[in-house]
């Protein structure tokens, strides 16, 4: 073979004879001999500086060391050319040239560069570090500061305590003027060392002064207006608020500075839920603004204020915590009363005693007067009678004793845990406080109700009044935790005992079943399975009774009965674990592994199954737990570690590249969301245009109408108004929500329509509730009481005209208000919202899929998979509806069909025969079991199914069917080879797949409940099978006879776009987004699912949230460098001449110009008259 | 439809059809019928309603692929006509394809859909494309006409614009064409409605949040 390298001349001679319209073919933008160096650019020495090290050394830039070497082989290749040897240096020249772009170029001939590799350009720009990530798109910044942070009580939420140290070096440029030049001429005075002082004055000729000397005095008294001075931080100020990793926007806040001793940054502790900060040691950041407009912009759209509620599926976020939840709890228990003067004091703890108080009625007026402490609140909601709050709110808290059956009537207000929560007008009258009411994470809570009621500055000053009562109601009244809380008595022991031994009891007897294989099945297990899953099933019974018996027994003033109580911190499992078990652990979901042979520690016997050698802790924390147990304890805390710290990097990364794909995308003025190129993503955002921040309804709808009309009822009293009839009811409906209404924006009218039909059907069916109740109170009344009854009971189930006016009003005005902002960045928020949660992700990880041992990927992993537009997925499933779905038969006869079947399970025999002149293998068929499985097969089938094995190779094949449960199979080969083959096809034969479909794993019938509606209209409950299917093939399945293909549905989203369409695929991608996160217990707006399932698909195919998926997204080359594979994207974008618009949000960062999307996406066009010249410049080119 | 008791084996047999493909060809027929009427064919209720028993009778006992060779024309125009084939063998090769075409030809038809058994083989697909000038012929596997994935609960209503809504449409949302949100014309849906380039086709989905919605998507 004849093998000839190009030399590089050669190349560079032929890109030169190319000719033009050769090189359009290639897609190119210039000419390919640019493609080859000839000569080297050598950027200047800002470039590359050398450093000085002390005395005379210098330490020169990488650059400049590889330039050096380049000259160095230069030179020593002129040697060699005038010499005429070998030319080595040729080569070393191409290398050292190559190393100067990229240090880790491929195809370096010889190992030189091992030592330390000196960074070529490549390397300064690419990476974390590098320059685009490091230096373009995030900068180091002047004006900031950070330390440890601490809380706060006293301090508003809104404030931010800032230490004096911190202050008199952060400074703020302050025009002066005729307010404020008295309190600057101070600062001037005070120098850039004494508080308050400042640390430079700005001349407006652009003269700087530093105030370090003794000319202050002087400066200080020639100050003018318009001079700007960089005074030191003061009270009020405005600041911005950090604490890394910032995963959402509440993360970087906006507080006003309050300027305090000692040595770190304090808030509220309200705050502590949106900067996600405890204060175990946690370091803040902070910012100042350091103009007049960038703070006003900092204060509108980043004020604690204005970020209450998160827009991930507005609930209220910055809420009362811990103390707060314990004190309110307590302060609220039903026999808590004050006399005058402790009422007194107590009220005056929530405004430092400098707030206005209407003291109210006292509950208790003989023999004295006695508030309760749920007046208190009364005072706090509304200190006095000019506050115009009127909060109405009915809650169940988590101590709410629900009815235990059906039947049983729901005790609201009379719950004897006083669980129940309802505030009329702004008077608690019953329920004791606790998370429910007054916690983060709900959309009925107290907060939320003063928020969307009232406003903003309402809410945020009950908390600051309720922190500072707790704070001080707590300190004298005292809560603490000791031994004692946790010590539990004989009896709870006694009872421990006995649940203990009873549950190890049946444990055994289960495994003495199991050794002899009599073990119940469960459908889709095996006996392993099986036991697993039963001893499972008990040892968390035995933790569940132990834990209820344990919470029973507690004393009410035990101190975590009541933090679990109130939700203020720990949990009923947490309080048992302490006193009385701690029950199983579990590593990777399964009870503890087997670390040694057939056992999991050498303590226990071989193939051991008892709870405690498989990890069961029997004891509690305070009794103290064995070395056997604590060593399986270890294993299961190790694994939560470890799976924290690898969740960590996976779901940073996810959520890197979810704000990179939608960065971009932001609300436009005609209600459309579209990236930075203009590409429509949705035609209207989430359907119907709302912003997901302000929805007050479950379910991301946007009102609570029930709420609502319990207030409007509430504020809106009936006094002497009639109650409106029926047929007026309906007829004022009509009239205030018309059918037909013309909308100006058509776009908007499909949502309202909904919106405006769901208020109509909710005012009905409230009617008919009433007059439900009426009629009841009717049928009670006699001849004299009537007229009283039936006033009192319309009362309660009847409406004024007012009031149906009232709150179909403000139904619509609110409605129109909660519509979403042009110019809003979507798209970021949308992308955190659905990366944040993954870091809270637990792990849980497994979960099944309607029967027993069919899991589906939960977590983090599965919602990679899901944004990876994965091909692959761990755990495909699908779930398949039958055409008759009440048979079990029917269903196990469809199984039959889908579900893979081998020639191995139905074969009687499969034996070799052997005779003098030929050999075969003849395969006897068994009926019964066929018949058994209902699988319809015999011996023609099968022979079609070997035929279709390519595996086995059926040409050289001849198979016979010699009845209908027999067939030869006849291989035609010469008779030397014949034993082989005999052999070889003896030993596949078994696993040819006779009957389903390929791709399926399994099929197990799924036999689930119900609810119809028979011919009388009762709803009732039928048994309703499916099927569940693992494995892929949802083609196949659907096609399936039996299988009712419309409304079989895969977890595959690839699949389904394959089979179903991009529309389908869409729906998918929601629906199983959303199925994860409601499994993890949390809540996400549809609209943030809807913003990524349309990204993600509005191309036609399904997009991956991945480098490829995101490059086929439209994206600019300098977005797709600052994200990955930088040097990839510049070399292709200046071979094929890239322009770049500079449109898209990196892109702006890089280049350092305001982006489009939020405030910046307006723009004022100004109409460009012409300029009339006196004279007339003659034109370069005319047009004529 | 209900499903059948596990039937005896059958006899065997080696030209005719078993049970199980004339149930097969039944459900895929009334695919390939509700496709035709969706794209505009003038199909009678009486055949898209047919039972399993009545295609049985009008096709015989031994029916062959062969025989449900289906000819339609527009509702409104009876020149335009289409052709729907069930070749023979499992793999269609080029000869089967030049049968088709001399067929087609001497009919004047120009449009066919082509409902394999399993696939093409590399010739008949590159025969497709070259002659895909004069003919335009569309290929569905049959295990993809067992379901009407129309009527399936995951896809949404699709209707074509026509030209002059689709220009309304650009101006009101001022945008290129390439602007909008895409489909492929290999996808599922685009196929059965066999879509072409450059069209619009409106998609009305029901909706959690405003209950309807409606979106568009341009073929490429």
């Amino acid at each position: 073979m004849f093998c000839n390298i190009i030399n590089p001349r050669d190349v560079l001679s032929l890109f030169e004879r190319m000719s033009d319209e050769d090189c359009e073919l290639l897609n190119i933008a210039d000419r390919p001999e640019k493609f080859m160096i000839t000569t080297i650019a050598v950027p200047p020495i800002a470039i590359r500086p050398s450093v000085m090290m002390e005395g005379s050394q210098s330490n020169e830039n990488d650059i400049t060391e590889r330039l050096k070497r380049i000259i160095q082989v230069n030179a020593s290749l002129q040697q060699e050319l005038q010499d005429m040897k070998n030319m080595a240096a040729w080569d070393h020249l191409q290398a050292e040239v190559g190393l100067y772009i990229n240090s880790d170029v491929r195809g370096v001939p010889y190992p030189f560069q091992v030592a330390k590799p000196l960074a070529g350009f490549i390397q300064r720009l690419k990476g974390k570090q590098g320059r685009f990530r490091g230096n373009l798109s995030g900068k180091r910044v002047e004006y900031t500061g950070r330390t440890v942070i601490s809380p706060d009580p006293n301090l508003k939420i809104t404030e931010v305590a800032i230490p004096i140290q911190m202050a008199r070096i952060l400074t703020y440029p302050e025009r002066v003027n005729q307010y404020n030049i008295e309190k600057l001429r101070q600062c001037v005075r005070n120098g850039p060392y004494k508080y308050p002082g400042a640390r430079m004055i700005r001349y407006p000729d652009g003269e700087m002064r530093l105030l370090m000397g003794s000319f202050r005095k002087r400066l200080a008294d020639e100050l003018g207006f318009g001079v700007i001075v960089d005074r030191h931080l003061e009270d009020g100020d405005v600041v911005l608020f950090n604490r890394q990793p910032s995963l959402h926007r509440m993360s970087i806040m906006c507080h006003r500075a309050r300027v305090m001793p000692w040595r770190t940054l304090r808030f509220n502790e309200s705050v502590c839920n949106p900067y996600n900060a405890d204060f175990d040691g946690d370091e803040m950041n902070m910012h100042v603004p350091q103009t007049e407009e960038a703070r006003a912009e900092a204060l509108m759209l980043m004020g604690v204020q204005n970020n209450l509620c998160t827009p991930k599926n507005g609930e209220i976020l910055v809420a009362s915590t811990q103390d707060f939840l314990t004190s309110s709890f307590l302060i609220t228990r039903k026999d808590i009363f004050y006399d005058r003067a402790a009422f007194s004091l107590i009220c005056s703890y929530m405004g430092d005693g400098m707030d206005l108080i209407d003291l109210p009625t006292p509950a208790i007026i003989k023999p004295i007067e006695l508030w309760t402490g749920k007046q208190i609140f009364s005072v706090l909601l509304r200190p006095n009678a000019r506050m115009r709050v009127f909060v109405n709110l009915t809650l169940k808290e988590k101590n709410y004793s629900k009815p235990k059956n059906a039947s049983e009537r729901e005790l609201e207000t009379m719950c004897p845990n006083d669980g129940f929560v309802y505030f009329r007008n702004s008077e608690l009258i019953s329920g004791q406080l606790g998370k429910a009411t007054l916690g983060n994470g709900n959309k009925d809570g107290l907060y939320s109700i003063l928020l969307r009621d009232y406003n903003a500055h309402a809410a945020a000053s009950c908390m600051n009044r309720l922190a500072k009562l707790s704070a001080r109601w707590i300190g004298n009244h005292g809560f603490s935790i000791g031994i004692d809380d946790v010590q539990p008595d004989n009896d709870l022991n006694e009872r421990k005992r006995e649940t203990i031994l009873n549950g190890y009891n049946s444990c055994d007897e289960k495994i003495e079943l199991y050794n002899k294989g009599k073990l119940d099945l469960q459908p889709g297990c095996d006996a392993a399975q099986t036991l697993e899953a039963v001893i499972t099933g008990i040892l968390n019974q035995i933790r569940n009774e132990t834990g209820q018996v344990c919470m029973k027994k507690l004393h009410w003033r035990n101190s975590p009965l009541i933090m679990s109580q109130c939700g203020s911190k720990g949990s009923p499992i947490n309080i048992s674990q302490m006193i009385a078990c701690v029950g199983q652990q579990s590593v990777g979901g399964r009870r503890a592994p087997n670390g040694f042979i057939d056992r999991s520690l050498p303590h226990f016997p071989r193939q051991s199954k008892t709870p405690a050698a498989k990890g069961f802790v029997a004891n509690s924390f305070y009794s103290g737990l064995t070395a056997t147990e604590f060593f399986f304890h270890t294993m299961g805390g190790r694994e939560g570690l470890v799976d924290t710290a690898v969740k960590t990097a996976d779901t940073g990364y996810m959520s890197r590249r979810l704000i990179k794909a939608l960065e971009d995308l932001s609300i436009h003025y005609d209600n459309t969301v579209r990236n930075a190129s203009g590409c429509i993503v949705q035609f209207l955002y989430g359907d119907d245009g709302m912003d997901p921040a302000l929805m007050e309804g479950k379910n991301g709808f946007p009102l609570n109408f029930d709420r609502l009309f319990m207030k409007v009822k509430a504020t809106c009293p009936s006094r002497e108004h009639k109650y409106l009839s029926p047929v007026e009811i309906s007829a004022l409906i009509e009239q205030k929500l018309p059918e037909s209404e013309s909308t100006p924006d058509g776009g908007l009218s499909d949502a309202s329509k909904a919106f405006k039909k769901s208020v109509k059907a909710f005012l009905l069916e409230e009617h008919e509730k009433g007059s439900e109740i009426i009629m009841k109170f009717g049928e009670d009344a006699t001849v004299e009481n009537q007229e009283t009854v039936i006033r009192v009971a319309q009362k309660i189930g009847g409406i004024t005209e007012g009031q149906l006016r009232a709150f179909i009003d403000t139904c619509m005005s609110r409605y129109h208000l909660k519509r979403i902002e042009a110019g809003s960045a979507i798209g970021a928020i949308g992308a955190q919202s659905i990366g944040e949660p993954g870091t809270q992700m637990t792990l849980k990880t497994f979960h099944f899929a309607g029967v027993a041992s069919m899991n589906v990927t939960l977590g983090v992993p599965r919602i990679k998979e899901i944004i990876n537009g994965a091909k692959k997925i761990l755990t495909p499933i699908i779930t398949a509806e039958l055409d008759r779905d009440d048979n079990v038969n029917i269903a196990r006869m469809v199984k039959a069909r889908i579900d893979k079947t081998v020639l191995g399970q139905i074969a009687k025999s499969i034996k070799t025969v052997m005779t003098s002149r030929l050999g075969s293998i003849v395969i006897t068929l068994d009926m019964n079991r066929i018949e058994d499985s209902q699988l319809c097969i015999d011996a023609n089938t099968v022979r079609e199914s070997i035929m279709q094995t390519p595996k086995i190779k059926p040409k050289q094949l001849q198979i016979n069917v010699l009845d209908v449960t027999k067939l030869e199979v006849v291989p035609l080969v010469d008779r030397g080879k014949l034993h082989f083959e005999l052999h070889s096809l003896k030993n596949m034969l078994p696993n040819v797949i006779v009957k389903g479909i390929k791709t399926v794993e399994r099929a197990v019938v799924n036999k689930g409940k119900e609810k119809y509606k028979d011919k009388e209209g009762k709803v009732k409950e039928r048994e309703k099978y499916s099927l569940v299917v693992e494995g892929t093939g949802l083609q196949e399945v659907m096609g399936t006879e039996g299988v009712d293909g419309r409304k079989t549905k895969s977890n595959h989203i690839i699949e389904i776009q394959q089979t179903l369409g991009i529309e389908a695929a869409r729906w998918c991608i929601i629906e199983e987004i959303q199925f994860i996160m409601s499994n993890h217990g949390m809540s996400i707006d549809i609209r943030h699912m809807m913003l990524l399932a349309d990204l993600m698909t509005f191309r036609g195919e399904v997009l991956g949230i991945t480098r490829f998926g995101i490059q086929k997204m439209d994206k600019s080359v300098l977005m797709l460098a600052s994200f990955e594979k930088t040097s990839d994207h510049l070399f292709h974008a200046s071979a094929s001449g890239k322009a770049d618009k500079i449109e898209g949000v990196s892109e702006c960062i890089i280049m350092g110009v305001p982006m489009q999307l939020g405030t910046g996406i307006l723009k004022v066009i100004q109409r460009d008259e012409k300029p009339e010249l006196t004279y007339a410049s003659d034109p370069i080119i005319s047009a004529y | 439809m209900p499903p059948h008791p596990p039937h005896p084996p059958p006899p065997i047999r080696d030209t005719a059809l078993s049970e199980e493909e004339i149930t097969r060809l039944h459900r895929i027929q009334r695919t390939v019928l509700q496709m035709l009427r969706d794209r505009g064919y003038l199909v009678t209720d009486g055949e898209l309603n047919m039972t399993r028993f009545q295609f049985i009778e009008k096709y015989g006992e031994n029916m062959k692929r062969e025989d449900l060779v289906i000819n339609k024309h527009k509702r409104n125009e009876s020149s335009d006509q289409i052709y729907v084939f069930f070749p023979e063998e499992a793999k269609v090769g080029v000869k089967t394809m030049k049968t088709y075409t001399t067929r087609m030809n001497s009919e004047n038809v120009f449009r066919a859909i082509l409902a394999v058994q399993q696939n093409l083989t590399p010739f008949a697909r590159t025969c497709i494309s070259e002659i895909s000038t004069k003919f335009h012929l569309e290929v569905f596997q049959e295990a993809e006409l067992l379901v009407n994935i129309k009527e399936h609960v995951l896809v949404p209503e699709h209707q074509v614009l026509a030209n002059e809504e689709k220009k309304t449409l650009l101006q009101r949302y001022t945008v290129k064409e390439t602007q909008l949100p895409r489909i492929q014309v290999t996808d599922p849906v685009a196929r059965y409605y066999g879509l072409k380039r450059g069209q619009v086709v409106k998609i009305i989905r029901p909706s959690e949040t405003a209950g309807r919605y409606v979106t568009y998507r341009y073929v490429v």
